[in-house]
């Protein structure tokens, strides 16, 4: 296949005398033409002003040496004869494309000029095969990458045709699913106060299509957490814990923030697949039955925490709250975590990275140095507290 | 290598006749019979990395098997696993062929068998994956088929339309293309020739009579689905 010396090179003829399927010749390149040489030493040499050089063979890979001189059918050389071999026009088919290469530097200005087009035209179509390939790669690559990651991408489209109601009724069910094996606060005492905690910044986000639904529940973990679809969990541990009002208002802001940003059901989505998000696309809520307490141990993402961190303290000056008691709380909590090495419940499902309590500081810095005119909630927050800690142990 | 193909036919036997000290390889498992003088040796042909190609991209042997007349001369009996005429061809440096991906039986050692990547819509559609084998070099060639073997003689621009499931080896001298087997889509379809192979010569294409994958398709019918 390849030229045995600089010049000399194996191909294929065919012409009226030759075989159907070509004679194997050698080809050698003169000063003015091919010398071809069959293995039975007859020569069928092809002047070099007379041929015509192109692409063809399997893939268009080998070169096609056509010789015009004889040219019984010059006026149409292309025209296909479906009878049967056409022996008007001989033809040497060589397999090593760098003949063109050899040709070329034996080749006059005009040919060496056509066959250059030739090179061009084969290096572009390389090219454009080289680029389609890489493409074809790249998406292979891409679309694993996302599949190892837990489809992020794909479940991101899949979840911006998830419509809000059908969000709402999935959290619905989750958190009755939840407050089943739990004890609720749900006497209109605590209901009445909770409310004015959580009016204001209901009302400072706005229009919404979710409709926030809040529930205490008696448990010491230091925690509140959001369902899909507006369900917001508070746990009577985080009410003991927290010095005031303001700082489950910090709290609360955040968890509100998760719930619009679609946190959950994204995290959800990627933790027990795609298919859930599929069967929310069908409307096939009852697909999230049982799934609740994957939901209770699902992780956000650095990212999405500090997003809901930063839109909940806007959130809280939206609402003419202040700032500054969501950062000492995050502050304290940190403080204790790292102290006491014990796992707090809220810190460990929203985890922390260093440089996010120092975050939520410096907004309430920010807000301190322009202070706005703060509302006050107007909660008696150590009664509050007690009422909450004697319905938690007495029950409903 | 003298090569001869016996019962010729859907039982076909291939014999090869090794010289002493000649080798010659075949597709792994191929070997029926042979002489004491033989030795069967598994070689990765072209390399780790060669035969790794060749095993996932084109569903051929990892191994080949080399069979060498080391104690003097001798004969080896060679089989495919599926019935069909066994297709010999002679290589002479200037002739190369296209195996359809699972098609190589045996060869002369002289014979360089690599994988060749088709171009992204045959791979597609040609219905032999992006894939097929390229034998070049010099010796002889065994190909096997399921059915007989029919030789399509083109010569130079002629042309004529194969469906790919029959397509054995063809020249390297010949150019193809897929093709819808009809005009509209629907026909294409309906007709239940989708995607056929438009090949230009010169060149030869050699096609089996019979489709394995329709075969299989038919015979699964008779076989119950429970116990």
């Amino acid at each position: 296949m390849a030229p045995t010396t600089e010049t000399d090179c194996r191909g294929l003829l065919f012409d009226g005398e030759s075989a159907p399927t070509g004679d194997a010749v050698s080809i050698i390149v003169d000063a003015d033409s091919l010398v071809v040489t069959r293995n039975d030493s007859r020569p069928a040499d092809i002047r070099l002003d007379s041929i015509t050089v192109e692409w063809g063979g399997i893939d268009r890979t080998q070169l096609v040496i056509r010789d015009r001189s004889p040219a019984p059918s010059r006026s149409e050389p292309e025209e296909p004869d479906a009878a049967g071999p056409q022996p008007a026009a001989r033809m040497l088919l060589i397999a090593d494309p760098r003949f063109l290469d050899t040709l070329s530097a034996a080749a006059g200005p005009e040919l060496a000029a056509r066959l250059d087009a030739l090179r061009q035209s084969r290096r572009g179509s390389d090219r454009r095969w080289r680029a389609a390939g890489l493409a074809l790669a790249t998406v292979i690559a891409l679309a694993t990458l996302e599949l190892l990651r837990g489809a992020p991408l794909l479940t991101g489209l899949a979840m911006s045709l998830v419509p809000p109601a059908w969000e709402s009724s999935a959290g619905k069910l989750l958190v009755r699913q939840f407050l089943a094996g739990q004890r609720v606060l749900d006497d209109p005492a605590v209901t009445k106060e909770l409310s004015r905690l959580i009016a204001p910044l209901v009302e400072a986000l706005g229009p919404s299509p979710y409709r926030f639904e809040f529930h205490v529940v008696a448990s010491d973990d230091i925690n509140a957490f959001a369902l899909p679809g507006g369900q917001v969990v508070l746990l009577t541990g985080l009410v003991k814990t927290a010095a005031s009002a303001e700082e489950v208002a910090g709290v609360l802001a955040h968890e509100i923030q998760h719930v619009v940003g679609r946190h959950t059901l994204r995290s959800f989505a990627q933790r027990v697949g795609l298919s859930v998000v599929l069967g929310l696309l069908l409307g096939d809520v009852q697909e999230l039955a049982g799934l609740a307490s994957i939901l209770m141990t699902s992780r956000y993402s650095r990212t999405q925490e500090s997003w809901a961190d930063a839109e909940g303290a806007r959130l809280l000056v939206r609402a003419g709250l202040p700032v500054e008691p969501m950062a000492a709380f995050f502050e304290k909590l940190q403080a204790r975590d790292s102290g006491a090495g014990q796992a707090l419940e809220f810190l460990a499902s929203h985890p922390a990275s260093a440089g996010r309590a120092a975050a939520v500081r410096k907004l309430a810095l920010q807000q301190n140095a322009r202070p706005p005119k703060l509302r006050s909630l107007g909660i008696d927050w150590p009664r509050f507290q007690s009422l909450v800690a004697t319905r938690s142990s007495t029950g409903p | 290598m003298q090569v001869e193909i016996l019962y010729q036919g859907a039982f076909a036997l291939a014999k090869l006749a090794l010289e002493q000290g000649e080798s010659a390889k075949a597709e792994s498992g191929a070997m029926v019979a042979m002489s004491p003088t033989v030795d069967v040796e598994s070689r990765l042909d072209g390399g780790v990395f060669g035969a790794l190609k060749r095993k996932f991209l084109t569903g051929e042997t990892f191994f080949f098997q080399t069979l060498r007349a080391t104690r003097g001369p001798g004969e080896v009996l060679i089989a495919p696993t599926v019935p069909g005429e066994i297709l010999s061809l002679e290589l002479d440096g200037a002739h190369a062929y296209c195996l359809q991906k699972d098609g190589f039986l045996a060869s002369s050692v002289g014979v360089d068998v690599q994988t060749k990547t088709q171009s992204l819509a045959k791979g597609f559609f040609s219905g032999e994956g992006f894939f097929v084998l390229q034998a070049t070099g010099t010796g002889s060639l065994l190909v096997n088929s399921f059915g007989s073997i029919h030789r399509l003689l083109l010569g130079p621009a002629q042309e004529y339309i194969v469906d790919n499931s029959h397509l054995v080896a063809w020249s390297s001298s010949t150019e193809y293309e897929i093709r819808k087997a009809s005009s509209g889509w629907f026909s294409s379809v309906a007709s239940g020739e989708g995607l056929v192979c438009h090949f230009q010569g010169p060149g030869e294409v050699f096609i089996q009579t019979r489709n394995p994958g329709a075969f299989g398709s038919w015979i699964r019918q008779f076989i119950p689905t429970s116990g």
